[in-house]
């Protein structure tokens, strides 16, 4: 013990400085952890919410298998993204909340639709933050692209839920906000397979795609399908069914109470 | 050492230690924070926010439980111990922080309450890599807050320094809890390699100080004394004892410190009243045994702090003979007074006493 | 509902009820209660009772039946030493 410290007395020169020496090396080095965790995070994706930015949009709305808008006309305010006519963009409401609260009724009605836009890699969707309030031209006549069936498929991905993968959250997948996912599936917010199969299928590009779920009817699931999916969110899964394509958008209909949880990591990332 | 509690006593040195105790938390925020906002500008600042405190909290983690270890291997390190609790108080504030967003940012506004929602979201408890993490974090801030809540001394006389100890030393399970937490969390999302060679490098720098302390103190404790007569053990020779210092001795894993002053021998309880602090490891100060932790004094005759404060330690008879320092091991009741044992002459010319710090 | 969600409302329910008693308790138990079970306490000033609260919201059913009890001051903890000089805390004869 070559000096001793008594806290209410001053410090020993030669001690205390050691003791600023330790704190020095001890900020140092923490300094050194954060810039070294913040650079190795895995990359973020151009995934973007437009929080703040609220818009109004026109367009048909759509309730099945869940809440749409086919636009007609958007991007009021300056600067503001538009959506291309004839589009459909999923609806959905604020927090961890699908959109069906705010569209009984609305079926096939033409509708002014206020909210904040998400979009991801040409993924667009809306979050609605005030009662759809009916328009009052007359609705042009549907420019929508048809329902084409692709084909039977066994798809590998993660389960996710549209509305944080498409920008709410970021990253809006994998093991951490998985639980995120449960809740905003639980809540309503459309479920979607991210996953990288897509390829291969009559010579569509092999990128990561999500695909909305449903059940094999085209329905939103219930019960003891909808509970599947609160189990194995965000994680790993294979899924078998036909997929559907309207437009960019893909959706694949599948017997969702017998998901496969699979092993490792295959989920589109 | 007080006869009345303060909100906090403030000292020079306790500034210094708090001053770099905010310094360092702010460099570490601006650095992860800031800079990801400037480098990463997809990232949103919820999950920047997330991220930076809860790396932030658990790298202090790993400083708090260090701290022990090294200021039993090196006592340079003890004035770090002296005033932990408020580097144990600050890691709870960004642990809390951290734990606050997390819940916003997972699970408000959902369908079910927050709090309800972190235990149901997700019930895969048989897998490894889906394990519901985020519970192990609460249970690990549920420790971490009832530490933090009973930091002030208040508590340690309170709820009486032993429970107050076992209470204390919950910390390992929070830190278990921790590891768990990112290895079964960020680590299953986060591929590159850097995070998991920290989490692998703080866990094996935390466990083998604590296995080098641990040796230490067991080859204290696994020390026997020779008997000699009248049911006295031999401490040794009174000659290698510094002045105004102290030799351990260990009677069956309890401890006495046997302190060398004025020409006199007296032995006392190693464990300090205040938070059982190893008195043998203190210094003669004033007349005064003197904790290396907190400064608490008692005089070394009858263990008794002085007035007006009250704190007492069990003391024990002690003999010179033939230049050996015999004790009984029969403590006395705490406050007992004990005639020194007497060195006698010029005989046994003490070893030169470190240099001394501080003020007497 | 599930029978494991059920019980986790419960349980979290009930901490809530504990927590909720535990804060009113710390409001009367900082403003009168500690200075008459801890001697140390009397005369402080705001900030002592503030850093204690959030402790007094865990362990209320500990200091109320201090305070009931009457208790001026803390018991002496033991250890080994004390064990066996013959000196018991008096927590340890209750």
């Amino acid at each position: 013990m070559s000096d001793f410290y008594v806290g209410y007395l001053p410090p020993p020169p030669k001690l205390r400085h050691f003791l600023w020496r330790v704190a020095l090396a001890l900020i140092v080095m923490g300094a050194t952890v954060a810039v070294a965790l913040m650079l190795t995070q895995q990359p973020f994706a151009a995934a973007t919410f437009e929080y703040g930015h609220e818009q109004e949009f026109v367009g048909t709305v759509h309730t099945q298998p869940y809440p749409m808008l086919e636009v007609t006309h958007s991007g009021a305010d300056a600067g503001a993204r538009t959506l291309p006519d004839g589009s459909r963009t999923l609806l959905v409401a604020t927090g961890k909340r699908g959109a069906d609260a705010l569209t009984v009724g609305w079926d096939g009605r033409f509708a002014k639709v206020r909210g904040t836009l998400i979009h991801r890699d040409g993924k667009t969707m809306i979050e609605v933050s005030a009662p759809l309030v009916a328009a009052d031209a007359t609705p042009p006549p549907s420019a929508a692209a048809a329902e084409i069936l692709v084909g039977p498929v066994t798809l590998t991905g993660e389960i996710v839920d549209s509305k944080c993968y498409l920008g709410v959250m970021n990253p809006g997948q994998g093991k951490v906000h998985r639980d995120c996912a449960a809740r905003c599936i639980s809540g309503g917010v459309p479920p979607a397979l991210l996953t990288s199969g897509i390829g291969g299928q009559n010579g569509y590009a092999g990128q990561t795609e999500v695909a909305l779920l449903t059940d094999v009817n085209g329905h939103a699931p219930k019960g003891s399908e909808r509970l599947q999916l609160l189990r194995y969110a965000g994680e790993p899964v294979a899924v078998s069914g036909t997929l559907w394509r309207t437009g960019g958008m893909f959706t694949l209909r599948a017997d969702l109470a017998h998901l496969q949880p699979i092993p490792s990591g295959l989920g589109g990332r | 050492m007080s006869v009345q509690y303060a909100a906090i006593g403030w000292s020079p040195a306790k500034r210094g230690y708090d001053l770099a105790i905010v310094v360092g938390v702010a460099v570490y925020l601006v650095l992860f924070v800031g800079g990801g906002t400037l480098l990463r500008p997809n990232a949103t600042t919820e999950t920047l926010l997330i991220r930076g405190l809860g790396t932030g909290a658990f790298l202090l983690l790993h400083v708090i439980l260090c701290i022990g270890p090294l200021a039993r291997l090196d006592a340079r390190f003890l004035p770090l111990l002296y005033n932990r609790r408020h580097l144990g108080v600050s890691m709870f504030l960004l642990a809390l922080a951290h734990s606050v967003f997390s819940l916003i940012q997972f699970h408000a506004l959902g369908d079910v309450n927050p709090l309800v929602s972190l235990f149901v979201s997700n019930e895969r408890f048989g897998s490894i890599s889906q394990f519901p993490f985020q519970m192990l974090g609460f249970f690990a801030l549920v420790i971490l807050f009832v530490m933090a809540a009973t930091s002030h001394d208040f508590w340690l006389r309170n709820l009486t320094p032993m429970v107050w100890k076992r209470l204390h030393m919950l910390v390992y399970w929070a830190y278990a809890l921790l590891v768990a937490h990112v290895a079964l969390g960020a680590l299953q999302s986060e591929r590159n390699p850097v995070l998991a060679a920290l989490l692998a490098a703080g866990a094996a720098t935390v466990v083998t100080l604590h296995l080098l302390a641990a040796s230490k103190e067991a080859r204290l404790d696994g020390t026997r004394l020779a008997a000699s007569d009248a049911g006295f053990l031999d401490a040794g020779e009174v000659a290698t004892i510094p002045e105004k210092c102290a030799r351990v001795v260990s009677l069956g894993g309890e401890r006495i410190a046997l302190f060398r002053y004025d020409g006199k021998v007296s032995a006392v309880s190693n464990v300090c009243q205040h938070q059982n602090g190893p008195l043998g490891e203190g210094r003669i100060l004033g007349g005064c045994i003197t904790c290396p932790w907190h400064g608490y004094q008692y005089r070394p005759a009858d263990g008794a702090s002085p007035p007006p404060f009250h704190e007492k330690v069990s003391t024990f008879r002690t003999r010179i003979v033939g230049g050996r320092v015999l004790v009984h091991p029969t403590p006395l009741p705490p406050g007992t007074y004990c005639e020194p044992a007497k060195i006698g002459g010029a005989t046994v010319p003490a070893v030169e006493p470190p240099p001394k710090a501080g003020r007497e | 509902m599930t029978w494991y969600e059920e019980g986790i409302r419960v349980v979290l329910g009930s901490l809530g009820l504990y927590a909720a008693v535990g804060a009113v308790f710390a409001i009367a138990f900082c403003l009168q209660g500690v200075q008459r079970v801890d001697s140390q306490a009397v005369g402080t000033g705001w900030g002592f009772p503030l850093l204690i609260a959030p402790g007094v919201v865990v362990f209320w059913p500990l200091l109320l039946r201090r305070w009931m009890g009457g208790a001026s001051d803390p018991p002496l903890a033991a250890n080994p030493h004390r064990g066996v000089s013959g000196i018991q805390d008096r927590e340890m004869q209750r």
